[in-house]
């Protein structure tokens, strides 16, 4: 036994131990997969109007949408991951109003120009609100204030609610006191309501209030309805019946009562009627939205959809620097048409419909850009969008650009729900049945092979405690989830592990009885164990990553803790086994006694 | 010596030649009958690969399945069933595709009946062409691993022995899944999951008794047996090691068929276990008896040309050798092994000479301590 060796066992030992302490410490626990713990499990498969492939950025692009959309739900841990084409959504835990969360996340994401009423700035902190190009938003504003008669009419509130359609802007009274709150976010556009979540979450306080104190999940987007009762009060309600883009412009929606003089003043500079929107999934509303960065805007509604749009590229900024995009809108009444008519009313900042002459570019209600329009024509595709981007921030727009000229349809294809006490059971049955396999597997080795059981043992508390350690930590680093698959493989790879055992010690009984000595026999059978094992091991590995990369779901579960098992055990048998079977058989009780070995008596042996 | 004994010791003396002739006949009958089972009656496939979807909801004790037929007459042609778990009675119900526009409904009809919050009943719904892409999938991703696996076995160990190695693995997923046909149980992705994982296993147990043929093939003794007995030699000495394997193995997924199937009711580990409990012994069984005699069906319909160039290379010069007196170690050994009569020792010898092992010299045994 040569130093590297028993350094490499007291190393790998001491592996386990510091891993059992630092998971221990650090409070890494395996995230369990919703079939262990409960909640639900969505495969998209994403689907567009024409028969290409879609590309991998998009789909990456769709991940990301997803990601924030289940963010606003406010799920902790979810796991979405792409495999192959599809989309797979885990969100572990008891999931409240979980059909509002499945429907949520199916929606097609539309690209969406909408004109830039006002741009807020990074933060609702009323000290820090600033409200750029002041003046022509100011007056814009002003214009429409002083037209405005009336007040938005979220009167007939619970109407509203389930046909917001004809929702009507309505005009707001336009004085400083009276805020003719809107405070009706549509419920019946799930992508408005994350866009009003989005609002409360992070602008108004109250508007968040508002929404804990709903505690009706079905209806999350019901901000309307607390915020009805008080809007009834004060606003005289005028519905005009349709949502058109030249409505008038009235403050906010924001919670009555509880708002902050400060907001106020801000809100009514960004004026917003309450303007729901119809079914048609044409987003109507006046909406505040964050970019990137959390800088956040006061848009008007949608004035144009990613249907325009033909493609778009980057490029390095002709003059100037950075990057810039460009992006090649359809021919015709499809598209540049429809953008230049757009592009005209932007460029002359007509107040009604868009103050600032910037048009901000929105996916998933995020703001992806908001370039200012500095011509009133364009030709389809000699377009560019500058701004001193980065690389990065190019890409990403014209992908956002791209990806709304082909939006993607997310189809669930398979949808699965486990109670949390089902899914506990399950667990439960799963941990009892492993804990009884292994103590089996355990007291035969130990019978059969007697001490050298023990390394057996040893080998396998090792690999248990480092996978304890590395699937802990994927959980808590990936959100990388343990199924009822994974423990399956699990388990599966502690037979392996004993395989290999057992294949060096039946190795180490052949050698022994052809005549050598214990400790001989032990030396020598290494060489040949391991080239076996590292065979039989290298086709588990084969099929551990073939099955991850080309299925979907369970079976990948599966797939991925049968690898990551496989490779613990190679590492055992290379470093563990040999020095600590050596170990024993260099005992002087062993010595004399190969039975303690499990080894039988031979007479050819010499003692 | 009792047979277990010599077992215990690896020195057995199984003759496993006649043992092949039967072997291979009783694997090609099952293979036709599975083969039969699987084009007549098929496989009773779970919704998973079908579309549609199942409700789970638990229920008090009194709750019969016709409790539940009626309470739920949303779905027609549903199936319904009454599952036993640790913590009290689930109903369980089953039904296509076009239940699942009233999914709705039924979760809520389900919740009623249990006296539970709609939140407690679990679904599982399927689109109707989603079982079939992952179904393409596992096959494509079987056919890939048949691919990989025969190229790897063939660099590690022989092109005969990949084809025998996989050709156990074949018998072995073909019959379990004869006998799911037979007794109609059901095919869910757990299924599936069990009959990769018997694949696994089935092909390190053949490769380990593979690796023994190769070992003894290029020592000393692969020169006298024909290949036949060669390889009927190999198996008595992997005999034990597959039997221990194979219950290391066995025991955890026995204790998964018992404790988790039949005790607990986890429907999800009992489906796995019990394909897997049939396909483990199916794997050591097949790899003894399967894939040895095809390799050496294979060996012996088209030789290693090469390899007999080899043994006769090494015949020659021995000979040579011989007749000149020369005494290097290697003949040596080889000139003591031919004066031993007993199979026994020539096993051991064989081990002696592998190439990992290394020869020890047994006439310095004395020294050797």
């Amino acid at each position: 036994m040569t130093r590297g060796t028993i350094v490499s066992a007291v190393g790998v030992v001491l592996a386990a131990v510091l891993g059992v302490i630092y998971t221990v410490a650090v409070g890494n626990e395996p995230l369990l997969g919703l079939d262990l713990q409960g909640g639900v499990s969505v495969v998209l498969e994403p689907t567009n109007t024409s028969d290409e492939d879609i590309s991998d950025e998009t789909l990456d692009l769709t991940v990301e949408l997803l990601r924030n959309r289940i963010d606003e739900i406010g799920v902790a841990e979810p796991e979405i991951s792409r495999q192959g084409q599809n989309i797979v959504v885990s969100l572990p835990g008891v999931v409240e109003d979980q059909e509002e969360a499945l429907d949520r996340l199916q929606q097609t994401a539309e690209l969406r120009f909408r004109p830039v009423i006002a741009d807020l700035g990074p933060a609702f902190d009323p000290d820090a609100i600033t409200i750029p190009d002041a003046d022509a938003e100011t007056d814009a504003d002003a214009d429409a204030d002083s037209e405005a008669g009336e007040t938005d009419a979220d009167a007939d509130s619970e109407a509203e609610e389930t046909e917001s359609v004809d929702d009507s802007s309505t005009e707001s009274e336009d004085t400083e006191d009276s805020f003719g709150f809107a405070g009706r976010l549509s419920p019946v556009l799930p992508l408005q309501d994350s866009d009003s979540e989005t609002d409360a979450d992070s602008e108004t306080d109250a508007d968040s209030e508002a929404e804990s104190e709903e505690g009706d999940p079905a209806e999350e987007p019901a901000d309307g309805e607390g915020e009805d009762p008080a809007t009834d009060a004060e606003s005289d309600a005028d519905p005009e019946g349709e949502g058109e883009l030249d409505e008038e412009l009235s403050p906010l929606p924001a919670e009555q009562g509880t708002i902050d003089p400060t907001q106020l003043a801000i809100l009514d500079a960004c004026a917003i009627p309450d303007v729901t929107a119809d079914d048609d999934d044409v987003a109507e509303d006046y909406v505040v939205l964050a970019d990137d960065i959390g800088n956040r805007y006061c848009l008007g509604p949608t004035l144009l959809t990613g249907e325009v749009v033909e493609t778009a590229d980057v490029g390095l900024a002709f003059a100037g620097t950075g990057w810039q995009v460009n992006p090649t809108f359809k021919a015709g009444d499809d598209g540049i048409n429809q953008f230049n008519d757009v592009a005209a009313q932007c460029f002359n900042a007509n107040a009604e419909v868009c103050p600032s002459t910037r048009l901000a570019v929105v996916l998933d209600h995020n703001v992806i850009s908001a370039p200012s329009i500095n011509a009133p024509q364009f030709a389809r595709n000699q377009i560019v969008i500058s701004g001193d981007f980065e690389e990065e921030e190019a890409r990403r727009l014209a992908e956002a650009l791209r990806f709304g000229a082909l939006p993607l349809e997310l189809v669930p294809q398979e949808t699965r729900t486990v109670s949390a006490s089902i899914g506990r059971d399950v667990m439960q049955s799963g941990v009892i049945a492993g804990l009884i396999g292994l103590a089996m597997v355990a007291i035969y080795l130990m019978a059969y092979y007697r001490l050298a059981g023990l390394v057996a043992i040893g080998g396998l508390l090792i690999s248990g405690a480092l996978l304890w350690t590395i699937v802990a930590w994927f959980g808590e680093q990936f959100g990388l989830a343990l199924t009822l698959a994974g423990v399956v493989g699990l388990i599966v790879a502690v037979g392996v592990s004993a395989d290999s055992n057992i294949v060096y010690f039946e190795n180490v009984k052949e050698s022994y009885m052809s005549g050598r000595r214990v400790p001989t026999a032990v030396e020598r059978a290494y060489q040949s164990a391991i080239s076996t094992i590292v065979k039989a091991d290298v086709v588990s590995l084969i099929a551990a990553v073939l099955l991850y990369l080309l299925t979907v779901g369970a079976v990948r579960g599966f797939a991925f803790y049968l690898g990551l098992a496989t490779i613990l055990d190679l590492i055992i048998s290379w470093t563990f086994m040999r020095p600590a079977l050596l170990w024993l058989a260099r005992r002087q009780a062993v010595d004399e006694n190969p039975r303690m070995l499990g080894l039988p008596n031979f007479v050819g042996n010499e003692s | 010596m009792s047979l277990l004994n010599e077992l215990f010791a690896g020195q057995s003396t199984i003759d496993f030649r006649p043992r092949w002739r039967i072997s291979l006949r009783v694997a090609f009958a099952l293979i036709t009958i599975s083969l039969l089972l699987l084009l007549t009656r098929g496989l009773n496939l779970s919704i998973d690969f079908q579309g549609g979807g199942v409700w789970e909801v638990p229920v008090g004790d009194d709750v019969t399945v016709a409790d539940a037929r009626a309470a739920i007459p949303a779905v027609d042609d549903a199936r319904i069933q009454l599952v036993g778990t640790s913590s009290g009675n689930q109903i369980r119900l089953q039904a296509g595709t076009e239940a699942l526009d009233q999914s709705e409904d039924i979760v809520s009809q389900m919740a009623e009946l249990g006296g539970v919050d709609r939140d407690a009943v679990g679904v599982s719904e399927i689109g109707p062409t989603w079982g079939d892409q992952i179904t393409g999938q596992a096959l494509r991703a079987l056919a890939f691993f048949f691919v990989v696996v025969a190229l790897y076995l063939a660099w590690r160990l022989e092109w005969r022995m990949a084809i025998g190695a996989l050709a156990a693995v074949v018998h072995d997923l073909l019959i379990t899944a004869g006998v799911y046909s037979l007794f109609g149980f059901e095919v869910s992705p757990a299924t599936v999951i069990a009959l990769l994982t018997i694949l696994g296993y089935s092909l390190y147990d053949t490769v380990v008794v593979f690796d023994k043929v190769l070992d003894n093939e290029r020592s000393i003794i692969g020169e006298r047996l024909a290949i036949d007995e060669l390889v009927s030699q190999s198996m008595n000495q992997v005999l034990m090691r597959s039997i221990n394997t194979t219950i290391t193995t066995v025991l955890p997924v026995l204790s998964m068929l018992l404790i988790g199937g039949v005790l607990l009711g986890g429907a999800g580990i009992r489906d796995f276990a019990l394909a897997l409990f049939i396909g483990l012994l199916l794997g050591t069984y097949s790899s003894i008896f399967v894939a040895a005699p095809i390799l050496v069906w294979l060996k012996q319909r088209q030789p290693d040309v090469r390899r007999s160039a080899e043994l006769e290379e090494r015949r020659r010069s021995r000979e040579k050798a011989a007749s000149n007196g020369a005494d290097s170690d290697e003949l040596d050994d080889a000139d003591e092994e031919t004066s031993k009569p007993a199979i026994t020792r020539l096993d051991d010898d064989a081990r002696l000479l592998s190439p990992g092992g290394g020869p020890p010299r047994p006439r310095k045994k004395g020294r050797r301590r």
